[in-house]
C-alpha cells in the first residue's frame, strides 16, 4: 500500500459495516441445546413416524 | 431404528449371570459395553429376548500386574487401557492397539472382553491377544477353565466360548520386547483393512523371538507362526522382513469388501507387517 | 413389553422414568425428560451428535439402554452452563464460528468439555484425535478445533489467574 491509500481503520469507518463479518445471533441458542429443530419440536397431538426408504441404486 | 423387545437382568455376580444363562439358553446373551451388540440390534440383526448386562459384575474389573503377568478384567475398558499406568509399563502395544480401536466415546464405554470375546474378526484386541499368546479365563456352570488366545477363535462370529460360559478375564506375560502395531484404516475409527501387531526380542543385533499376527485378513485373526520364525536369527534387514511378510501373506485369506479389492488387502497386509516389524526392532 | 423403573440424574435433578429396558438413552432423554439438546445425526454409532456425559465419560446416548443407565449421573449440553449463560466453550465457539447449522454442536461441547478435563493443554492433533467420535457436515471442523483451542486457553488462564 502506499501513502494516498487509506488505512483499515479508515477504511472499516467508511465502509459503515458493509462486508465485515458479524456474530450470528442464533449461535446464542444452538450452543446452549436451544436450536428447536424440526425434531426438537412436540406439538399436542403429535404423531411420530419413520420411514425407511431403500433405493437400489445411490446417486449424488 | 428400535431393537426388539428384550427382557432385561443385572446381576451382581457372576455365577448369577451364568445362571440366567443356563436358564434361557439360545435366547439369552450377555451385554458388556455394548458398542458391539447394540448397533446390531438396533439394525434387528441380532435378536436377544434375554439380555444379560455385567456392568455391576466387580468381580470382572480391574487391571493387576503382579510377578510379570498381566490380567485384566473383561470389562476393563479400552479408555482404563490406555490410561493405566502400570499396563503401560507392562506391556505398551496394549495402549498403542487401543488408542486405534473407535473414538474416544465409543473407547469409554468398549470393553476388552467385548472386543476380544465377540468373534469379529474386524476386532483389534484378538490377534493382539494371539500375539501376546494371552489366556482367556471362561467361567461357565461347570467352572472356571483356560483357553488360549492362538485356539480360540474358530471362524466369523464363532469361537471356543460355549453358550453358557462368559469370559470374566485375560492373561499375558509382561514384557520388554520390541512392540508395534500398525493398522491401515480408511479414516480414523474404521475397523482395519489390514493391521499386524508384532512382538520381537533382540540380543546384540539378533532377533531372538518374534510373534506376529494379523487382523481382518480372514474369518478369525490370524497368528502366523512362520512369519515369525523367519526373523528368528536374523538382524531384521530388508530381505528378512520381506521373508517373513511373504510368510505371513501366506497364512492369510482377505476378503474383497467395501475396504477395497482382494489385491488391495494383501497390499495394505504387506505394509502393515513390515511397518511393524521395522517400529518394533527399533524399539527392541 | 413390560416396562421397568429407570432412576438416574440428569443435570443434577433425580429422575424416576418407566422405560422398556429396550428404550435407548437418548430417546428417554429427548422424549421423556425434553432434553433436546442432544441429536440423533445417524442411527449407526459415528456422528457423535448424541454425545453426552454419563459418570464422567463421553458416551453416545444412541447407543445405550435406557435400561443400563439406571443409577447413571448424567449430564447433557442443558446442565453445562447455568440457565441464559454460556460457559467458556460455548462462548468461544461463537466467537470463533465453530458452528453453522448448530446441529452437531451440543455434542461437539459436550465432548469438547470431557476433552478439555482429560487434557486441559491440548495441542491441535490431541484436539482433533478427542474429537475424532465428532461428525461435522458443515464446517470443515477448522474452527470447531480452533474454539475448543482458544477455550482451552482461556480456561488455563483463568485458572491461572486464580491462583
Amino acid at each position: 500500500m502506499n501513502d494516498l491509500s487509506p488505512d483499515r481503520a479508515e477504511r472499516s469507518a467508511k465502509l459503515k459495516g458493509l462486508g465485515h463479518s458479524r456474530k450470528r445471533v442464533e449461535d446464542q441458542r444452538f450452543t446452549q441445546g436451544r436450536g428447536n429443530y424440526i425434531d426438537d419440536m412436540k406439538m399436542p397431538d403429535m404423531l411420530f413416524g419413520r420411514w425407511q426408504l431403500y433405493r437400489r441404486h445411490e446417486n449424488a | 431404528m428400535i431393537p426388539a423387545a428384550f427382557d432385561y437382568h443385572r446381576p451382581q455376580g457372576i455365577e448369577d449371570a451364568v445362571a440366567i444363562l443356563q436358564a434361557h439358553g439360545d435366547d439369552a446373551r450377555v451385554i458388556a459395553g455394548g458398542h458391539s451388540l447394540i448397533p446390531m440390534m438396533k439394525l434387528r440383526m441380532a435378536e436377544v429376548p434375554n439380555l444379560v448386562d455385567l456392568q455391576d459384575i466387580e468381580s470382572l474389573k480391574g487391571i493387576t500386574v503382579q510377578n510379570g503377568r498381566v490380567s485384566i478384567g473383561a470389562m476393563v475398558t479400552q479408555h482404563e487401557l490406555i490410561t493405566d499406568q502400570a499396563l503401560a509399563v507392562a506391556a505398551p502395544i496394549m495402549r498403542e492397539a487401543a488408542l486405534q480401536i473407535a473414538d474416544p466415546q465409543v473407547r469409554y464405554m468398549g470393553t476388552i472382553g467385548g472386543n476380544v470375546a465377540n468373534g469379529d474378526p474386524g476386532n483389534d484386541m484378538p490377534g493382539l491377544m494371539q500375539c501376546l499368546d494371552a489366556t482367556f479365563t471362561l467361567f461357565g456352570p461347570d467352572g472356571a477353565r483356560g483357553v488360549k488366545a492362538r485356539d480360540f477363535y474358530e471362524g466369523a462370529y464363532m469361537t471356543e466360548r460355549d453358550d453358557e460360559e462368559i469370559m470374566t478375564a485375560i492373561h499375558f506375560d509382561a514384557s520388554t520386547a520390541g512392540y508395534a502395531y500398525e493398522k491401515q484404516k480408511r479414516k480414523i475409527g474404521d475397523y482395519a483393512t489390514a493391521a499386524a501387531a508384532v512382538m520381537l526380542t533382540k540380543d546384540g543385533g539378533t532377533c531372538t523371538s518374534a510373534s506376529i499376527a494379523l487382523t481382518n485378513l480372514s474369518d478369525t485373526p490370524i497368528w502366523s507362526q512362520t512369519a515369525g520364525a523367519a526373523l528368528v536369527g536374523t538382524d531384521c534387514s530388508p530381505a528378512a522382513i520381506k521373508a517373513a511378510v511373504a510368510a505371513g501373506l501366506d497364512d492369510i485369506d482377505p476378503s474383497e469388501d467395501n475396504r477395497g479389492p482382494v489385491a488391495f488387502k494383501y497390499h495394505a497386509a504387506r505394509m502393515m507387517i513390515s511397518r511393524a516389524i521395522s517400529s518394533a526392532w527399533a524399539r527392541a | 413389553m413390560t416396562k421397568m423403573k429407570v432412576n438416574l440424574t440428569v443435570n443434577g435433578q433425580a429422575h424416576e422414568v418407566e422405560a422398556e429396558p429396550r428404550q435407548l438413552l437418548i430417546h428417554l432423554l429427548r422424549e421423556d425428560l425434553n432434553l433436546t439438546g442432544p441429536h440423533i445425526g445417524c442411527e449407526t454409532s459415528h456422528c457423535g451428535a448424541c454425545t453426552i456425559e454419563m459418570d464422567g465419560k463421553s458416551v453416545k446416548a444412541c447407543t445405550v439402554f435406557a435400561a443400563q443407565a439406571q443409577g447413571a449421573d448424567i449430564t447433557t449440553i442443558e446442565g453445562l452452563s447455568e440457565p441464559g449463560t454460556l460457559n467458556v466453550l460455548q462462548e468461544s465457539f461463537r466467537e470463533h464460528h465453530g458452528l453453522q447449522c448448530g446441529y452437531c454442536t451440543p455434542g461437539m461441547i459436550t465432548r469438547a468439555h470431557r476433552l478439555l478435563q482429560e487434557n486441559p493443554t491440548p495441542t491441535e492433533e490431541d484436539v482433533r484425535f478427542g474429537m475424532a467420535g465428532n461428525l461435522c457436515r458443515c464446517t470443515g471442523y477448522q474452527n470447531i478445533v480452533k474454539s475448543i483451542m482458544a477455550a482451552a486457553t482461556e480456561l488455563n488462564s483463568a485458572k491461572e489467574a486464580a491462583e
